[in-house]
């Protein structure tokens, strides 16, 4: 029975802050996530950036808010957008993102963001590192065609494009393996090129390593990052919604463990 | 509305109720949503696997004209070998030929190790000793903006966890120091570690939720209502016909 009580508790708390539009404090970016949103501001505008949807339903919740925010954010800043999948799983989820957030921002701004010329999505491939070691060496070994069964080599974003070398900054949505270690071990070192990742709150801890080594130049970690980033941004999206009631929750549960050593004793 | 967009809304809320009901107690609902769940994971995979990688990678390079003009002979000779390799690993589950599949077993432990090992000890040993090694910084701004601390506290865990596990010594003298000191260190880690797995699963936990607030709005004929007025309406009725017989 007390059990069944703290779910019901629980899901109570979390759901007030939906119904009920209320803050709990203002969200400070912590500098990890400012390294994010900094990285992204200082591409030249027109350069065309990577990014690679590494996640999958299970990590959307905390992962996709992040991914929405930053693909708005590189429309705006006119930086052209490469995307694939190491993750078989992503497709799905990349193709809905990406096809909601660019309408959103077409029609919001009135600006027109076309498929091929503007982003492009190249789909999945498998084989992890191979992949990666391929894309090293061309993007046309590996993607002949995108997604959608268009000649990669035809699109006109891809015109200067030829390895991951020709990308300014490589951007990873990655909620496991393959994910940001994954690049950070088969490409972004061996070809400086500059990295950011949105992740998952569990293995967000085990990353912060490469933020001191600058080897990751920002992270966005989970839902509490995603409202930090999309604040930076200027926009009021999922993440900014799932703060107030993610910190209603863990407040919950610390004083659950308070009250639980407590009525032990 | 469309009415696709309506019917997603109410299997997404089926299943999400039918998956949280094992909160209440383990039932058909949860077996059943459970069991598609398996089979839905698997075959969409499999479609993936099929469309995103057979059909581009295999098929479109060996039997479509325009694909197997684009490529060499010799590549094409080795899309077949790694066919049949890939093969090969099915021969598992026929007994007498299952020492077959042990060739592309080693191939690829093989090949992913020449790949891994050498990235692996640049980017994850040497970058992180070579930062640790670093000097450090006593200069005003380093001190003021706490840069100072941060590589004075890198270094003492570093030295202090390897000394913690390092078997090949009793732990005594200044070897106990060293060892309390990381074992705090560790136990701090590991509070991290929980605190933010926690996080995780109340994100998770907000994206599930969140849906079923968004689908209780009239443009989706109040999904998250509905079923959840059966669900509870069948947890009754299950549970008050089983009442007679926990009694007998």
């Amino acid at each position: 029975m007390t059990r069944r009580f703290i779910f019901l508790l629980v899901a109570i708390v979390m759901i007030l802050p939906m119904y009920f539009q209320f803050s709990i404090g203002k969200v400070h970016a912590s500098p990890s996530t400012k390294g994010y949103y900094n990285a992204i501001e200082k591409i030249p505008e027109g350069s065309t950036v990577l990014v690679s949807f590494d996640f999958d339903p299970g990590s959307k919740p905390e992962i996709e808010p992040t991914a929405r925010a930053t693909i708005w954010h590189l429309l705006r800043r006119n930086v052209k957008i490469v995307c694939m999948s190491l993750w078989e799983t992503a497709p799905v989820l990349a193709v809905e993102i990406l096809g909601s957030v660019t309408k959103q921002f077409e029609k919001q701004t009135g600006k027109k963001i076309e498929y091929g010329k503007d982003w492009c999505y190249l789909g999945f491939r498998p084989g992890k590192y191979s992949v990666i070691v391929g894309l090293g060496e061309s993007i046309y070994t590996q993607y002949r065609t995108d997604f959608y069964g268009k000649k990669t080599d035809e699109l006109p974003i891809m015109k200067d494009i030829k390895s991951l070398k020709d990308f300014p900054l490589l951007i990873d949505f990655g909620a496991g393996n393959p994910g940001p270690e994954t690049w950070i071990q088969m490409a972004t070192d061996k070809f400086k090129i500059d990295f950011i990742c949105a992740t998952t709150a569990v293995v967000e801890p085990t990353y912060q390593q490469y933020i001191s080594t600058g080897q990751l130049k920002g992270m966005v970690g989970a839902m509490r990052g995603a409202g930090e980033y999309e604040q930076l941004v200027g926009i009021n999206d999922k993440g900014t919604a799932g703060v107030n009631a993610i910190s209603l929750g863990q407040l919950l549960i610390v004083v659950l463990i308070i009250l639980g050593n407590i009525l032990k004793k | 509305m469309e009415f696709n967009m309506i019917l997603g809304a109410w299997v997404s809320v089926f299943f999400t109720l039918a998956i949280f009901s094992l909160l209440y107690k383990d039932s058909f609902i949860f077996k059943l949503a459970e069991n598609i769940y398996i089979g839905v994971s698997l075959g969409y995979v499999g479609s993936i696997a099929l469309y995103q990688a057979l059909k581009p990678l295999v098929w479109h390079k060996l039997f479509d004209s325009e694909g197997s003009k684009s490529i060499k002979g010799s590549e094409q000779i080795i899309i077949v070998l790694a066919c049949i390799g890939g093969l090969l690993l099915f021969a598992r589950f026929i007994p007498t030929l299952q020492w077959l599949s042990r060739w592309t077993m080693a191939f690829l432990i093989g090949y992913t190790a020449g790949i891994v090992i050498p990235s692996a000890i640049d980017s994850f040993l040497l970058a992180q000793v070579s930062k640790t090694i670093a000097p450090i910084s006593f200069s005003q701004e380093s001190i003021s903006s706490g840069a100072t601390f941060q590589q004075l506290l890198i270094l003492v865990g570093v030295i202090s966890v390897l000394l913690y596990f390092f078997f090949s010594s009793e732990q005594k003298g200044v070897l106990i120091g060293t060892s309390k000191i990381a074992l705090v260190l560790i136990i701090i880690y590991l509070g991290g570690l929980y605190g933010a797995t926690v996080m995780g699963r109340l994100s998770l936990l907000y994206g599930r939720i969140s849906d079923l607030v968004t689908f209780s709005g009239s443009s989706y004929f109040y999904a998250s209502f509905v079923l959840l007025v059966l669900f509870i309406l069948f947890f009754f009725i299950t549970s008050s016909k089983k009442q007679p017989e926990q009694h007998e």
